[in-house]
């Protein structure tokens, strides 16, 4: 009964931790070489519910998104924002 | 009278943000006031998808032979556009519907269209662009226009970035149809700001764009 109850509680931390966590997702990105590039991926994004705040690096065409605790924001989310925004995604990496 | 509109769309403009590519991102709007001498434009669209935009505008122009105002509502769209790495390619046509007033002959039924080319980088500019209003009785203005400038330095996005500008128009219904413009540009978040004088005349420019 109590291991019962144990190997419960382990498994509800495991996925309450995995939904709880931010993420953030770094996107390299094709054609943006402006501040009116940037500011249209940065808009498009921050319509979305889970996203949190948008970074950009223009020297490295780097995107970088945090997403809010708890919210999901797949790898086509991604890619449909930045094509929204009229750019290319190259690559896309996560880390929790 | 022009001049207040103008600047009272600047104000505006600058209230609340506003335009510069005719075709911007989903769900984007954009504002493009553009004055000189003896013309003045004013576009305003909103982007359906990032390849069309939908807006209304307005074309004033004092030429040799005509002055009159133009009304239109037109579609832009995004022909192609070319991403890489370090540049941005991009082709756009324009086309519009809507009326010619004057105080010298009946309103009539007027069209407009455009075509534009543009290549940047972060330390090159250069655009070509052709464009044409005419209405049904004959009245035309057309306008060619070539750009190209440079960045004396690379700026970051949310830093002020300065361009150097020349910029040539052909305007063959105009006194002074050809102008040679050299001016600055100075892009800050979402907005830009051109001024210039040309060279022969000293004719000012300025224009504004910005995205919201």
């Amino acid at each position: 009964m109590k291991k019962g109850i144990m190997l419960s509680a382990v498994v509800l931390a495991s996925l309450f931790s995995r939904v709880a966590h931010a993420e953030e997702i770094t996107i390299a990105v094709k054609g943006m070489v402006c501040s009116f590039c940037v500011q249209g991926i940065k808009k498009t994004f921050l319509r979305k519910d889970g996203v949190e705040q948008v970074d950009v690096d223009l020297d490295k065409k780097i995107v970088t998104i945090k997403t809010k605790a708890g919210a999901a924001l797949s790898d086509s989310d991604v890619k449909e924002s930045i094509v929204d925004a009229g750019y290319e995604v190259l690559s896309i990496d996560r880390k929790a | 009278m022009k001049l207040f509109y103008f600047f009272l769309l600047v104000t505006l403009v600058a209230v609340q943000s506003a335009l510069a590519n005719p075709v911007t991102f989903k769900g984007g709007y954009g504002v493009m006031p553009a004055y000189n001498k003896d013309w003045f434009d004013v576009q305003l669209n909103y982007s359906i998808t990032n390849r069309y935009a939908v807006g209304a505008s307005s074309y004033y122009r004092e030429g040799k032979n005509s002055t009159a105002e133009f009304g239109i509502a037109q579609v832009n769209y995004l022909v192609k556009r070319w991403n890489e790495l370090d540049s941005q390619t991009n082709v756009n046509a324009s086309v519009g519907f809507g009326g010619r007033h004057d105080s010298e002959r009946d309103d009539a039924v007027a069209a407009y269209a455009a075509l534009e080319a543009d290549y940047e980088t972060r330390r090159i500019y250069s655009q070509l662009s052709a464009e044409t209003l005419q209405s049904d009785d004959n009245v035309q203005f057309s306008r060619y226009r070539a750009r190209g400038g440079v960045a004396p330095y690379k700026a970051k996005f949310d830093e002020l970035n300065t361009w150097l500008v020349m910029q040539v128009d052909i305007m063959p219904e105009m006194e002074d149809s050809v102008r040679m413009t050299p001016m600055v540009r100075l892009f800050y978040n979402n907005y830009v700001l051109e001024a210039g004088a040309s060279i022969d005349e000293g004719i000012p420019f300025v224009a504004g764009a910005a995205h919201f």
